[in-house]
């Protein structure tokens, strides 16, 4: 009873960072287990609602502005050696920016298909799992049999490959456009164009009132 | 290149291509899966998701580049 209360509106993903965060530390990463403990705390802070802070209206950033950081965090990896200073600190910049565009007030749910959405998501969660069970089977032999080679993890196969600039380059882009799908900021930028045009609708249609309002009057007058 | 290595890559390869494959008909074909867009614009409705999608973002740019 007192477990049920206690786990009562919990994300599913709480659980699932509890085994990663040991995972981590168990595979000598405390770097890794940490980050992913510093989620897990501020998870845990905002499923029982401990931040004291003001969510307001998603945040909405210029194309411009996410094509120069993209552009910008690109160059740095191409030019910078790989795990170098510079990269570490294009990663940590990256932060208080994923930081403001994921801490807004929560929107409502669109309607949608549940039956189609039901389908899709769960196709997606099986082969996500899927592949994070081959990777993990992969590195547990790897691991014991010390052989990479014939159990290739994904870090074992594209790691060599980073080693080159251009490919830096090119998954920093990829990556990056990932985050900026998920934290959907081209969304944010459409809604706020749908406010924009609502309100220049409202706008006309206020203006076309008041000059019918205007012509009424001054007909009526005529008539009178 | 020995078997097991071709395997473990196919086993990857594998669910990847199949999750491009239900992308591209989720754009041709609303009736049969959901568009990605749509996907993330539910699975981010709840900021504990965002918190922990985003982070599992991060730390793969962190894990390649970085770490």
């Amino acid at each position: 009873m007192w477990f049920k209360k206690l786990v009562k509106g919990m994300s599913p993903w709480l659980p699932v960072f509890a085994v990663n965060i040991l995972f981590q530390f168990q595979r000598r990463s405390p770097v890794d287990g940490i980050i992913f403990s510093v989620a897990a705390i501020l998870m845990i802070l905002d499923w029982k609602a401990l931040l004291p802070i003001h969510l307001g209206p998603r945040r909405v950033f210029r194309l411009r502005w996410i094509i120069l950081a993209i552009a910008l965090a690109a160059t740095v990896l191409y030019f910078a050696p790989r795990h170098s200073v510079q990269d570490m600190w294009v990663l940590l910049a990256v932060i208080p920016i994923a930081v403001l565009a994921v801490y807004y007030r929560d929107e409502i749910e669109r309607p949608y298909d549940a039956k189609i959405m039901t389908r899709t998501t769960s196709i997606y969660e099986a082969l996500g799992i899927f592949i994070a069970v081959v990777e993990l089977a992969a590195y547990v032999i790897s691991d014991r049999i010390h052989n990479s080679e014939d159990f290739p993890t994904i870090s074992f196969l594209i790691s060599p490959t980073l080693e080159f600039g251009w490919v830096r380059f090119l998954f920093l882009v990829i990556w990056m456009s990932m985050g900026v799908g998920l934290m959907q900021i081209m969304r944010g930028r459409k809604v706020i164009k749908a406010i924009d045009h609502d309100a220049q609708v409202i706008e006309a249609a206020r203006d076309a009132q008041a000059r019918f309002e205007a012509k009424k009057g001054f007909n009526d007058e005529v008539q009178s | 290149m020995k078997l097991s290595a071709i395997i473990w890559d196919v086993l990857y390869a594998l669910p990847l291509l199949a999750m491009v494959a239900i992308w591209w008909i989720g754009r041709i074909k609303s009736n049969l899966f959901t568009r990605v867009s749509e996907v993330i614009e539910l699975i981010m409705v709840k900021r504990t998701t965002r918190i922990a999608v985003i982070t599992v973002w991060w730390w793969l740019g962190w894990h390649f580049f970085s770490d």
